[in-house]
């Protein structure tokens, strides 16, 4: 008899479709991509499938850089929200601390939830120790929002991720460019992007490279990285979407691996909407 | 399934947990540390909820850390508002409007999310300069030079009559007679008026927390120790007369009581500011209204300077008078600016009498109960539901005492939800444990008494045009039954308003 607390994980995990922001003042607003320089709301689905209520339980909220894997310390903390969880109840909370995405990344931040209960079958340390690696497929408690919405029109500079090692471990990663496939309904609608649908077609190019130069003569699809402990390295991401269709997205994927294992990563929706929203601004204007 | 019926429709407001009271207008300072931030939940359905949970979820700032706490109801009627509230941390509170979230669930329906704002300042005191500040978002209020009737040397000793009539040394109220306010808007400002104190209140409210808040850090000093508040020891006050004569409850073995008393007595005191500085428009309003800056100006300072007579002693509900005369100064880039006035002003947060009800006799492993209605002045009704926040006091025959809410909920002892009859009750068996742990132990048999409080709800929507919310302002007492007098020939004011023989 306990309880058994989950904030799902995404396909890929990184992109959980029980993490979602709302921006803007209204914080039962729609949900879409966070705005950066104005307030934002985070929410999460908190799940208890145990056969034990929880009362109080915790979610704690972060937001990092784009980054790979994430570790507490790098992770800055948003601020808490509490929901009572019957035996095999699901309860969308809300975290009534306004974020406010710093501008220098345009919005483009990890999310990340966290939930600790009285009587789970297998709990996190509580407060989470400095330099824990939040590694959600490790934890059914922790999920990650990583997927941030880019329009194909506007992909001039490169995105900037960053490879982090341990406090006290150098660390070996391999990071890899992945394209296609398709957005969970939940993300896709959490993302405000609701109606889209994935690329036939390849139509995105993606390089990784170690410069943030507009153009990389040397990108590649894969880095080999070496970061020393405690330290981290940053990764450029040169994308270009000029066959995107309209009204359609394509998913790229920065993958992370040490070994065969995927450490982390960060996804991009690259989508072609400005179609529709010209169209809509000349209905309405008309 | 449809969500809970249950929705909160006014601003959460703050409870101070050492004397029990309602803060000014509801409005949470992070002075003090250990808050409760209190709602009323109203079942907005014509059919009564089963089984309902109430649970905090979230508010607008890291910096306030709250309890998580299930309010659990069997039932709740229909139509009927309950009170719940969640202890929180405000220490590292940062002064502004944040928002509250509370959920509801009941069995049936889907949880149903109340998002409210409230109120958060910050005083602070100057021991060198012998000022208080109130910070808000808005700007600063700067209060010196505070005059008033200080407590009577009698204060905390038996008086002549022998009824042990006595009140918490050093504690007693302090009836303000007047202060200087000076206001620095963030920014400057252009035109006749900057903005109010979280859009709402008058400027005036900032000056009662701070004389509030000042009691209160040392109430909660002397009930609790250090570290529950920013300061323990407040400013002096210029002393006028007459004295401050009051009578407290009889010493309660766990002591809590006493500082109920005295933080109820402060606060009726402490009404005074916003009696004298009017709730249609205070001086702030009224200065700026009469000197309009030139063109171009912006006012980066106001300073109103306040004195006034109380012929008689304010007490809570009743229409006291005060005698005030200000002087209003606007300080602009280009020019200094005055306003002067002499005038009347009277308390409008008026009640009628209080009718109170207990049982004759009740056994001792049974609940003591009360009922009260509480009449508006001028044979205006009873007030009802979420109009008031209010507590009783049962004293036990061996002096100790327990607080407990009075709610017009139909739950309980109430007999139904909304008729205007606040109903509390007290768990003899939970209480009878206590008695026991007294040194020496108490009895539960005997003549208890009963003494009930009450404060107005600030219940102005959301949304209100600030300078109409400015005029409702919460948090007055408009009954008590302690009331403070001038006069040294008076007896002990203090009435139990119900005796129970508990046998």
């Amino acid at each position: 008899m306990s309880a058994h607390l989950v904030i799902h994980d995404g396909n890929p995990w990184w992109a959980s479709p029980d993490i979602w922001v709302v921006p803007g003042n209204d914080p039962n607003g729609a949900p879409g991509s966070p705005i950066a320089g104005t307030a934002n709301y985070v929410w999460a689905r908190a799940t208890n499938s145990g056969n034990v209520a929880v009362s109080g339980a915790r979610i704690d909220f972060y937001w990092a850089n784009p980054a790979a894997a994430v570790v507490v310390g790098v992770a800055t903390f948003i601020g808490s929200a509490y929901a009572d969880l019957a035996p095999n109840a699901v309860q969308e909370v809300l975290c009534l601390v306004p974020w406010n995405p710093v501008i220098v990344n345009g919005g483009h931040e990890c999310v990340l939830a966290v939930i600790h209960g009285a009587g789970d079958q297998n709990p996190l340390p509580d407060p989470l120790p400095n330099g824990f690696s939040f590694d959600p497929p490790a934890h059914d408690q922790i999920a990650q929002l990583n997927v941030s919405v880019l329009q194909a029109a506007m992909l001039r500079m490169p995105q900037t991720l960053y490879v982090h090692a341990l406090p006290r471990e150098a660390k070996r990663a391999r990071v890899s460019v992945e394209v296609g496939g398709r957005l969970d309904e939940r993300v896709l609608s959490n993302l405000g992007l609701k109606g889209l649908e994935p690329a036939q077609h390849m139509c995105v190019d993606v390089g990784l490279g170690r410069v943030p130069a507009c153009h990389d003569p040397d990108a590649a699809r894969e880095l080999e990285l070496e970061v020393p402990r405690g330290g981290a390295v940053p990764v450029f991401v040169h994308l270009q979407a000029e066959r995107l269709p309209h009204g359609q997205y394509q998913l790229v994927h920065i993958v992370e691996r040490q070994g065969e294992r995927v450490t982390g990563g960060v996804s991009y929706a690259i989508v072609n909407t400005r179609h529709h929203h010209d169209q809509a601004a000349k209905e309405q204007a008309a | 399934m449809s969500a809970t019926p249950l929705q909160v429709f006014s601003r959460p407001f703050a409870i101070e947990p050492v004397t029990n009271i309602m803060m000014p207008d509801g409005i949470f300072d992070n002075a003090i540390y250990n808050l409760r931030i209190a709602a009323h939940f109203t079942n907005t359905s014509s059919s009564a909820l089963n089984n309902v949970t109430i649970w905090f979820e979230s508010v607008g700032d890291p910096g306030i850390v709250p309890v998580a706490h299930t309010h659990r109801f069997a039932t709740i009627p229909a139509g009927a508002t309950v009170l719940v509230w969640w202890d929180a941390d405000f220490q590292h509170a940062t002064p502004g409007k944040r928002l509250v979230s509370m959920l509801a669930k009941a069995d049936g329906f889907d949880a149903r999310r109340s998002i409210q704002q409230i109120f958060v300042s910050q005083t602070r005191f100057d021991s060198l300069t012998n000022t208080y500040t109130c910070t808000v978002e808005e700007g600063t209020l700067t209060v010196s030079n505070f005059k008033g009737h200080l407590p009577d040397r009698g204060w905390g000793t038996p008086d002549d009559s022998g009824k042990e009539c006595r009140c918490p040394p050093a504690l007693g109220p302090v009836v303000p007679t007047g202060l200087t306010m000076a206001w620095a808007p963030n920014p400057a400002y252009a035109g006749a008026h900057g903005d109010l104190p979280f859009s709402d209140p008058w400027w005036k409210i900032l000056a009662l927390i701070i004389a509030i808040v000042a009691a209160l850090v040392a109430i909660i000093a002397a009930a609790v120790g250090g570290g529950k508040a920013s300061f323990s020891v407040g400013g002096s006050f210029e002393e006028t007369d007459p004295s401050v004569k009051c009578c407290s409850l009889k010493g309660a073995g766990s002591g809590a009581p006493e500082f109920t008393v005295a933080g109820v007595a402060s606060a009726i005191a402490s009404g005074a500011i916003a009696v004298a500085c009017s709730d249609a428009a205070d001086p702030f309003w009224r200065g700026q209204e009469a000197t309009p800056p030139a063109a171009g100006e912006q006012t980066v300072g106001e300073k109103v300077v306040a004195e006034w007579k109380l012929v008689e002693a304010p007490n809570a509900g009743r229409a006291y008078p005060a005698d005030i005369s200000f002087h209003y100064q606007r300080f602009t880039t280009g020019a200094t600016y005055t306003h002067a006035v002499t005038e009347t002003q009277t308390n409008i947060h008026v009640a009628g009498d209080v009718e109170v009800e207990t049982p004759d006799v009740v056994h001792p492993l049974k609940p003591l109960w009360v009922r009260c209605k509480f009449h508006k002045a001028d044979n205006g009704g009873l007030f009802k539901g979420s109009d008031l926040y209010a507590f009783a006091l049962f004293q036990a025959p061996g002096g100790l005492f327990f607080v407990e809410p009075l709610t017009d909920d139909g739950l309980g002892f109430d007999p139904g939800p909304n008729d205007g009859v606040y109903a509390g009750s007290l768990d003899l068996y939970r209480a009878y444990r206590l008695l026991l742990q007294q040194h020496p132990p108490q009895e539960v048999t005997g003549i208890w008494r009963v003494f009930v409080f009450a404060q107005d709800v600030n219940l102005t929507k959301p949304g209100t045009p600030p300078e109409i919310a400015a005029q409702h302002i919460g948090g007055f007492f408009v009954a008590s039954a302690i009331e403070i007098t001038f006069d040294p020939n008076l007896p002990c004011p203090l009435k139990a308003q119900g005796q129970i023989l508990v046998a």
